[in-house]
């Protein structure tokens, strides 16, 4: 029985080019405008490469448009990240936030003009009370304001809060302010410390070649549940060859249950169980002779240390009082990490995981890891951790050099998140979440009075509640964005940016770099929004209002007019021998060296320490005061009878941070977050599964900790732990889909003043994100 | 009937419950608010730390011997040529006979658009030498498809594979299940662990309605229509009769 006339009817929707977002409706699903979804591919307009900006991974993809309308996006089977360049037959994948994407572009709640707060009161309970204004008027004021304030305060009274952009960096500087203020410090500093001062002396990104892993050991590390694509089909293969995964993670994550073993860790221990394993593999000298001792330096001084701190399995055992990690279970893993036939094994560490910057001790973790991979040889060798290979991009102070007799003022040295930016560890473009409250509402070192803030939440600061009153103290805060999020809440001016699928840019692939290869980022559509404006673009304006734009001139060879972003992505393909027209045509859409010897690894020889190998005994931690050698260092704050449970935080698959609560495909796979406990505990709390129960941190002044949640009783978690996914709790009812949903427990992580984070003595001055202890009780 | 040769498998020891599946099918076929045709489902058992968590995808088998087809009174429900399970919405009378029958539950009414919402496994894409959406979108290529010979060696090494990493229960569903699934599943516990009905059989109840009931059914409708007119010609006979009196 054929299919036609009466399907037609019913499945052929609407097939108006310009859909508006009313017409969606309540934005629950995209209109079901084709039949049977099969003409998508074949059918479609065009299909446009482009690379998802979801998170950094930088897959490329193929976005398929029928009647004007991005439909299906699919992973480019050439791309490093989405596909496989050595076997394009595999075809390419995306992840499903790449997916999901396509509902976050259409959702109807997007940012359309430029908006001024007309509510002076600045408050999570108030309402902005935006009007719309036109960009003329948005540019002369905010411009205005920061003329007015940078008088009277100096340059230093204003913030730049977004991550690290070309034209915002510029400005920054031709206004003289030291304060770029970004999120480093909640994400990986920790593991860039000890991977500057023992391997890499730069340059924090690496990428995993879990594919031929055939040992991966995980310390919190969850490759398959935070379904990022490279690294669940990396892992997966390395599954279905054989590998051996274990798992030590205090929440039964999806690697654990995938992981031929789950060892539920108590939470920040992770590093006792480390350094036991260093014990074991270098006393009984299983460690890879041959690459230590051609790679690396200070085997002898380890040894040394090891044994003098007594760092035995049975001491760490003792330390992490777990049952099901015995000083057997300990000795066990490490003589298996380190066997032959184990070979290569590798201790993968992204970014939140336990070393990350969760724990007071999160970069010695980073550091005994580092050193564990190093005993065994997997740094930037097949299996192991490779340092990438991005392409070279000639820097946007080469492409554009100030004019002659053209300087930049000199800013003040401290800054307001008091970030130390002594370039060896962390960059001076990162900044510190941890302290930022503090400086603000304390007026240290200075009093700081206004501020650009693009594309971040205070949901993601420690600390929010005391994070926006912080907020509402500034004068004049100017906010980018696609979506009325929670900073727009607090800002003086709102103004629209285009959503990535309607950008142009260059995508170096940061995580997945085995070798250079760039992929194109262009506009798939027109744009939805005629009035949203590029950030570079925003900042041009702003910098000319603010007679700053002989900054910006185009002081290229041959140049006229203003700097661009696409003046920019042109002239850097230009340096690599290629052009953004030949990138546009290119069958791929990607670019690639042309020399096909160079889609090898490169397996250095030498790194890039004081002394060119790798470093157990870190010469350049010694030097500035941090232990050289791995050494113990318990919690910042453990259990307690009062607090009785440790704090996880994580983020569900489908979902990017605070990105996509409001997009309805997210949603319908995961609504709403919960404090994840143990089935135990049902019966000491007196509560069941779906009950609302608060879940309190120790409160501070006028600060108030708490939250209240619905509770998830499950078995896969230690008893004493709650785990609670991020990226809930929304109050700006702007966001229709999101407002109101779950509870955010940013509000239960302590900030910290200048002088707590200078104590920790942490050269990655990582926010301890989790290194807090709760109470929970019923509602 | 020579149904295609081509299946799907579903290797639930690699589904990571990220629901990019979902994602998409519901994108391309927007299937009305909480209605999927397929959807992940999370099962957890046990008690710590030993501790048994499963994702499975939900979504029609497309059996050989499909009930919901034998319980379909207008044929709606109906084998394409290629062997799979259809619901023409033409002929669709949404009596939810087929849902009924459905060992696997799979088939949802969606009263908004009075239809019966289920998988087609894109028939027709798979009519134009294309992999269904599902297939061609999981990110760690769980959903696999192709000839089913390859899927069915396929499936059981994987198994052979759980079964050494500690698998014990580790099995193939659907190779001869209810005369062979279309869609395979790789599993790694016994298949109640997933919901999955242990060796289903085609139901007696679905059986005497479609061999016996439905043809009495249609003979009754023939009977009743003969009654019809039996009655109506009889009465004028006795009208006459009466007249003459």
């Amino acid at each position: 029985m054929a299919s036609g006339g009466l399907k037609m009817k019913r499945r052929s929707f609407l097939k108006m080019a310009a859909v508006t977002g009313a017409a969606v409706g309540s934005g629950m699903s995209l209109p079901r405008f084709v039949e049977a979804g099969d003409e998508i591919i074949e059918d479609s307009e065009k299909t446009v490469f482009t690379t998802c900006a979801v998170c950094s991974g930088g897959c490329s993809m193929k976005a398929h448009v029928k009647y004007g309308r991005i439909v299906h996006v699919e992973g480019n089977p050439h791309d490093l990240a989405a596909g496989n360049p050595f076997n394009p037959k595999e075809g390419g994948r995306l992840c499903v936030k790449g997916y999901n994407a396509i509902n976050t572009y259409y959702d109807p709640d997007r940012l359309k003009y430029p908006l001024r707060r007309t509510n002076p009161n600045k408050g999570m309970n108030e309402d902005p009370g935006f009007e719309r204004i036109t960009w003329e008027e948005a540019i002369a004021e905010a411009a205005a304001k920061f003329k007015q304030y940078n008088q009277e305060f100096g340059p230093e009274s204003m913030m730049i809060m977004t991550r690290s952009n070309d034209f915002s960096n510029r400005l920054g500087k031709a206004i003289g302010t030291p304060n770029f203020v970004a999120h480093q410090s909640t994400c990986y500093t920790t593991q860039g410390a000890a991977w500057r001062a023992m391997v890499m002396g730069n340059n924090r990104t690496f990428t995993y070649d879990m594919n031929n892993s055939k040992y991966i050991l995980c310390f919190g590390f969850d490759g398959l549940g935070k379904a990022k694509n490279q690294h669940v089909r990396n892992m997966t293969k390395a599954l279905a060859n054989g590998a051996k995964v274990i798992s030590v993670d205090p929440y039964k994550s999806i690697t654990a249950q995938r992981a031929h073993r789950w060892l539920p860790i108590r939470p920040g221990y992770d590093l006792a169980f480390c350094l036991a394993m260093i014990h074991v593999i270098v006393t009984e000298n299983l460690y890879n002779q041959e690459f230590v001792e051609t790679y690396t330096e200070g085997i002898e001084a380890l040894r040394e240390h090891t044994i003098a701190q007594g760092y035995t399995p049975e001491w760490a055992a003792g330390l992490i009082d777990t049952p099901e990690i015995t000083a057997d279970t300990i000795r066990e893993i490490a003589r298996e990490f380190a066997a032959p036939d184990n070979q290569p094994a590798v201790i993968p560490s992204h970014k939140r995981d336990a070393a990350g910057p969760n724990y007071q001790n999160s970069y010695k973790l980073s550091q005994a890891q580092i050193t564990l991979n190093a005993l065994v040889g997997s740094i930037d060798r097949k299996g192991g951790i490779i340092l990438t290979n991005n392409p070279s991009l000639t820097s946007f102070d080469n492409l554009f050099p100030l004019n002659e007799g053209l300087e930049y003022p000199e800013a003040r040295k401290e800054r307001i998140d008091n970030w130390e930016t002594r370039g060896r560890y962390v960059p001076q473009i990162y900044g510190n979440f941890a302290t930022i409250a503090h400086g603000i509402l304390n007026e240290k070192p200075y009093p700081l009075k206004t501020a650009i803030i693009r594309g971040y939440s205070p949901l993601s600061v420690p600390d929010h509640k005391k994070f926006v009153q912080a907020l509402s103290k500034l004068e004049f805060m100017l906010n980018c964005e696609i979506y009325p999020s929670e900073m727009s809440w607090f800002a003086d001016i709102v103004l629209p940016e285009p959503h990535w699928f309607e950008v142009s840019a260059l995508v170096a692939k940061s995580y997945h770099s085995i070798y250079p290869q760039i992929s194109i980022r262009q506009p798939v559509v027109p744009a939805l929004h005629e009035e949203a404006k590029g950030f570079g673009s925003i900042i041009l304006l702003l910098a000319k209002e603010m007679g700053l734009g002989d900054y910006f001139l185009d002081t290229s060879e041959g140049g006229s007019g203003d700097a661009s972003g696409g003046k920019t992505n042109n002239k850097r393909l230009q340096n690599l021998g290629s052009s953004w027209s030949e990138l546009q045509k290119s069958s791929t859409g990607l670019w690639e060296p042309e020399d096909p010897a160079a889609r090898d690894y490169k397996e250095r020889e030498e790194f890039n320490t004081p002394s060119g190998k790798i470093e157990f005994y870190a010469t350049m931690f010694e030097e500035d005061g941090y232990d050289p050698l791995p050494t113990w260092k318990p919690r910042r704050e453990d259990v307690t009878e009062e607090y009785p449970f440790y704090m996880v935080i994580s983020r569900a698959p489908m979902h990017k941070m605070t990105q996509t609560q409001n997009n309805t495909m997210a949603l319908l796979a995961y609504p709403e977050n919960f404090a994840v406990l143990n089935k135990v505990n049902a019966e000491k709390l007196g509560i069941s599964d779906g009950d609302e129960v608060y879940v309190e941190s120790r409160s501070e002044g006028d600060i108030e900790r708490k939250i209240k949640i619905k509770a998830k009783l499950i078995e896969g978690i230690r008893p004493d732990t709650v785990m609670i996914y991020h990226g809930f709790g929304r109050y700006s009812n702007l966001l229709t889909n999101a407002y109101g949903r779950g509870a955010n427990e940013g509000d239960l992580i302590p900030s910290m003043t200048f002088e707590e984070m200078k104590a920790l003595k942490d050269p990655g001055q990582g926010a301890c994100m989790q290194d807090f202890a709760v109470k929970i009780y019923k509602a | 009937m020579a149904y295609s040769d081509n299946a799907m498998m579903i290797d639930k020891s690699i589904c990571i419950n990220c629901e990019a599946c979902t994602t998409v099918c519901k994108q391309i076929y927007g299937t009305t608010d909480d209605i999927y045709r397929t959807k992940m489902h999370v099962r957890e058992s046990g008690t710590y730390p030993e501790v048994t968590t499963v994702y499975h995808k939900k979504a029609c088998m497309h059996c050989t011997e499909a009930q919901c087809v034998m319980a379909c009174p207008t044929g709606a429900c109906h084998k394409t040529e290629d062997g799979l399970t259809v619901i023409d919405d033409r002929t669709c009378i949404t009596c939810n006979y087929c849902a009924a029958n459905c060992p696997f539950g799979v088939i949802t009414f969606d009263r908004t658009k009075s239809i019966m919402e289920k998988c087609t496994l894109c028939n027709t894409r798979i009519e134009k030498g294309l992999e269904p959406f599902c297939s061609s979108v999981c990110t760690p290529k769980a959903i696999t498809f192709g000839a089913r010979a390859k899927l069915v060696a396929n499936g059981k090494t994987r198994v052979k594979m759980l079964k050494e990493q500690g698998y014990e229960e580790a099995n193939l569903y659907g190779e001869n299940e209810l005369g062979g699934l279309r869609v395979l599943m790789v599993l790694q516990h016994n298949p109640d662990y997933y919901g999955l009905p242990v060796d289903p059989e085609v139901s007696i109840g679905v059986t005497i309605w479609q061999y016996l009931l439905k043809p009495l059914g249609g003979l009754a409708a023939l009977g009743m229509i003969g009654g019809l007119i039996y009655n109506y010609t009889s009465n004028k006979r006795e009208l006459v009769k009466k007249d003459s009196a």
